[in-house]
């Protein structure tokens, strides 16, 4: 296999599969480096963890084996899935397929450009802000975020405990859902897990009730985006959909509370790479010095960035303003999601406000970047499932996702109108260069 | 340390306190970028004063948290497994450097 895009970390010279016959047997599947694969290197992309070997499979890898799935290797992302764009990554950036210059979008570039180039038929990738979703439309390909607790997080290298959640990428939704089908469950090591089995489920759009949020349609993005997701309500309306308008008020305060929730539980999850457990440890002459030295050069800018902002919001004189505001916020836009699916079945949006940017555009200015989130992040912070789908090209052959977010535990509807607009367009079977 | 009211004013000491508490050690150069963008970020998040009726929210979980029952793990890392991932190991424990040796502060 030859990786232009520096889409892999490491692929595996032999690809490795446990067993011949399962649901999924056969299936290619790239793994995000963030996901433990026993024996195999799981470094989450930081120089912190060069040369851990991962001693246990992780839940979902166990599933997967299973089902006969073959790993053919570990995928490139944002350091310790702090990113939106792949570039914070300790070994190089991935280069998105559809364009030499361009992002693959992040914290799952390496996985999204993997699927997208043809190199797997399907990855996994962990989404805890949109790190699912937007690499996968700025890379043209379906992706899902499912709702927290449908995945065991038990050997995914942990970003932000309340937030992250392990889901699939691959060009159709038919693949998304087989690969979710397999992968989601209660799992006795991981307590946040629910008892859950997918169902697919057929959808009768005269019944579909789908709401638009005003908050994230009049937000000022890329022209061709908001057409494209246009022309998306408008193929659900065609098929029966009652399409209105829904307002959910709070969620405009989204981005803000999730760049205080998110860097809060990053911080403490990370404490725990101190040079004592994880392989990498730096000279020391004493224990202070092993920690200091050993997370100074192991850690790279954004990781320490959100280390210190997430030491700061839970400072005393500072909790009272920033964390506990935040959580409550959180609390806000949980119950006006609630309250929104009483009315509608699904919300649509567009996935990201840009279309992919060019390498180095956004890396240097940390609140820029941030908002490649804005359209994603509140999906996370009210513990709900959210779909990308491919849903149009810019004139200038990029692609765009249209986002759908259902109920929680509404997988099935959100894949169940992917697969039928999938039968009626090809935006998801194109490829880069064709 | 008495932090500036908001991090917009946050000092270079105090972007260094804050690393310190966090066991890292910056650059001066890490410093300079950090006393640059920290502020910037901040006044960001700060929008979180412009929410309405916020003092009124309850702040109380939606869902419950669900208790593990009280069983054994099925799975353990073996001794040999255990030996492999820690750095040094002596007399079968993990070695790591003196708290109180040379120039440590516990």
């Amino acid at each position: 296999m030859t990786d232009k895009y520096n889409a892999f970390l490491k692929i595996f010279d032999t690809p490795i599969q446990a067993k011949k016959d399962g649901k999924l047997a056969g299936m290619k599947l790239a793994i995000k480096d963030n996901i433990l694969i026993e024996g195999q290197q799981a470094t989450a992309s930081s120089k912190i963890l060069e040369g851990f070997i991962a001693p246990y499979d992780a839940t979902v890898i166990k599933k997967l084996k299973e089902a006969g799935a073959i790993f053919v290797g570990k995928t490139n992302l944002d350091e310790f899935a702090m990113g939106s764009s792949t570039e914070t990554s300790a070994y190089g950036t991935t280069i998105n397929p559809w364009g030499e210059n361009l992002v693959p979008g992040g914290s799952s570039g390496g996985s999204a450009a993997a699927v997208a180039a043809d190199l797997c038929e399907a990855s996994l990738g962990s989404d805890t802000g949109g790190s699912i979703r937007q690499p996968a439309a700025f890379c043209g390909i379906t992706g899902l975020k499912p709702t927290y607790g449908t995945v065991s997080r038990y050997g995914l290298i942990a970003l932000a405990s309340s937030l992250d959640q392990i889901g699939p990428f691959a060009r159709s939704a038919e693949d998304v859902e087989k690969v979710f089908s397999v992968i989601s469950g209660k799992d006795e090591h991981d307590q946040t897990t629910v008892d859950y089995k997918y169902q697919p489920q057929e959808i009768d759009f005269k019944k579909l009730r789908v709401g638009l949020p005003k908050e994230l349609w009049q937000l000022s993005m890329d022209p061709e985006i908001t057409e494209a997701t246009k022309k998306f309500v408008d193929y659900l309306e065609k098929k029966g959909a009652t399409v209105k308008g829904i307002s959910l008020p709070s969620i405009k305060y989204g981005l803000s509370a999730y760049y205080i929730i998110m860097p809060a539980e990053a911080m403490a999850n990370l404490e725990r790479f101190d040079g004592i457990r994880f392989q990498s440890s730096a000279e020391a002459k004493n224990l202070l010095d092993k920690y200091v030295n050993t997370r100074s050069n192991g850690f790279g800018t954004e990781t320490k960035r959100r280390i210190l902002l997430g030491t700061f919001v839970l400072s005393v004189g500072h909790f009272d303003d920033y964390y506990q505001a935040a959580v409550k916020v959180r609390q806000l836009i949980k119950r006006e999601y609630e309250k929104a699916f009483e009315e509608v079945d699904v919300i649509v949006s567009a996935t990201t406000p840009t279309l992919p940017f060019k390498i180095g555009e956004k890396v240097k200015d940390p609140v820029a970047m941030y908002q490649s989130d804005l359209l994603t992040v509140s999906v996370n912070l009210a513990d709900l499932p959210g779909l990308s789908l491919p849903c149009g090209f810019s004139k200038s052959n990029l692609p765009i996702g249209a986002q759908i977010v259902g109920p929680a535990y509404h997988e099935n509807v959100l894949l169940g109108i992917a697969k039928e607009y999938q039968k009626e367009t090809d935006y998801h079977l194109r490829k880069p260069n064709e | 340390m008495v932090y500036s009211r908001s991090m917009s004013n946050l000092s270079k000491e105090e972007i260094t306190h804050l690393a310190t508490l966090a066991r890292i050690r910056l650059t001066d150069e890490e410093i300079e970028r950090l006393s640059v963008d920290m502020p910037k970020i901040v006044e960001f998040v700060e929008q979180l004063k412009d929410v309405p009726n916020l003092s009124d929210a309850e702040l109380k979980p939606v869902d419950l948290a669900t208790l593990r029952d009280d069983t054994e793990s099925s799975e353990k890392l073996s001794h040999s497994e255990q030996q492999e991932l820690a750095p040094k190991w002596a007399d079968n424990q993990i070695e790591v450097p003196g708290v109180f040796d040379e120039g440590g502060e516990a």
